[in-house]
């Protein structure tokens, strides 16, 4: 049964991902809706991101957990110097494990 | 191969067309993502072994589902003995932001052929989504150079992936956890992002993502993200009648 259920819930992953893409100019978007579904890219990818943080801070007293705020802006940061997706996550490691020696030796 | 070929002469070419693959556009931007996928393809392994399933299966969620939300998601209902629909309709909520994707993917990737279309949406997870755009955005490309870029990316993701949750599944519980890895998933999204962040209008979708996810981080996994990316396209959409 577990097989099974996963065979199912593969399938019905693989169709929704499928969907706008297999159907191609068979259904037109009209321009607004089309606005709307390239404007997702940012938006959803910043939702991921918030959605990261926020699962981190779990029941704790603030939205985000403090930590990964000064190693998520050091990420940012790097970003907007290089597109090297590895120097941009050893920026945010870095700074995460300096932040949280800091806070061991406070 | 031809049937001369000698041993020395295949080790050679293999040799040869590593880097020839490693210079693939798609191939090298499929490897930086997987530097940042590394832990939580770990972590998603050590779940597998956390599981009370067999292990078997819980690997077989790797490349059945090929989603660390949707891996995660399936195993945790799977072992709380979760009933075939509710699973089902667990996984279609998490994923329903693919959805998007595809409608988003569908014009920048031009006329494709059938095969692709049917077959290539397989590999269509967060970080190839926002690799395609990227590119797609640096500069146009003909139908068979995106499909190339999307092929070699999602397949060196696949390969990646599935190495992962297999080692995780292995050592992913000896990894301290003061190490924070989990952190370098965000660190990756944001690498993933903010290149992308070159106007007006693409600086108000993400800022109202943003915020609209963390006012939704109480709503179950993947409903969040759906209603954040949605309602942050919508604003941007409504206020902005520009794209950039």
């Amino acid at each position: 049964v577990a097989i099974l259920t996963l065979v199912i819930a593969g399938l019905v992953t693989w169709s929704m991902r499928a969907s706008f893409i297999a159907l191609g100019d068979r259904v037109t978007l009209g321009p607004f809706a089309e606005r709307v579904v390239q404007n997702a890219r940012h938006a959803t990818m910043a939702a991921l991101v918030a959605g990261a943080l926020a699962a981190a801070a779990g029941s704790g007293p603030l939205p985000l957990p403090l930590p990964w705020v000064p190693a998520a802006a050091a990420a940012a940061f790097a970003a907007t110097r290089t597109r090297n997706l590895g120097l941009i996550v050893a920026a945010g490691m870095g700074t995460l494990w300096l932040v949280k020696l800091a806070l061991a030796l406070a | 191969m031809t049937a001369g070929m000698t041993h020395a002469g295949v080790v050679a070419s293999g040799a040869r067309g590593l880097p020839r693959l490693r210079s693939e556009p798609g191939v090298r931007d499929g490897l930086g993502v997987l530097g940042g996928l590394a832990p939580l393809g770990g972590a998603r392994g050590a779940a597998v072994s956390d599981a009370t399933l067999h292990a078997g299966i819980g690997l077989l969620t790797s490349p059945l589902l090929f989603g660390a939300s949707l891996q995660l998601t399936a195993l945790s209902l799977l072992s709380g003995g979760a009933s075939l629909f509710s699973v089902v309709v667990a996984i279609a909520i998490v994923n329903g932001r693919s959805v998007f994707y595809s409608a988003s993917l569908r014009s920048r990737l031009g006329p494709q052929p059938r095969w692709f279309r049917w077959s290539g949406p397989y590999l269509l997870v967060d970080p190839l989504f926002a690799l395609v755009g990227q590119r797609a955005d640096r500069a146009p490309l003909a139908p068979e150079e995106i499909r190339r870029y999307y092929l070699a990316a999602g397949l060196t993701i696949w390969c990646g992936w599935q190495a992962f949750v297999a080692t995780g599944a292995l050592v992913g519980p000896a990894i301290p956890p003061w190490l924070g890895l989990e952190f370098a998933v965000p660190a990756l999204l944001i690498g993933l992002l903010v290149p992308g962040l070159r106007c007006r209008t693409s600086l108000v979708a993400a800022g109202a993502g943003f915020g609209v996810a963390l006012a939704a981080a109480g709503l179950p996994s993947g409903l969040g993200l759906l209603v954040a990316g949605a309602a942050g396209a919508l604003i941007v959409s409504i206020r902005e009648s520009r794209r950039c």
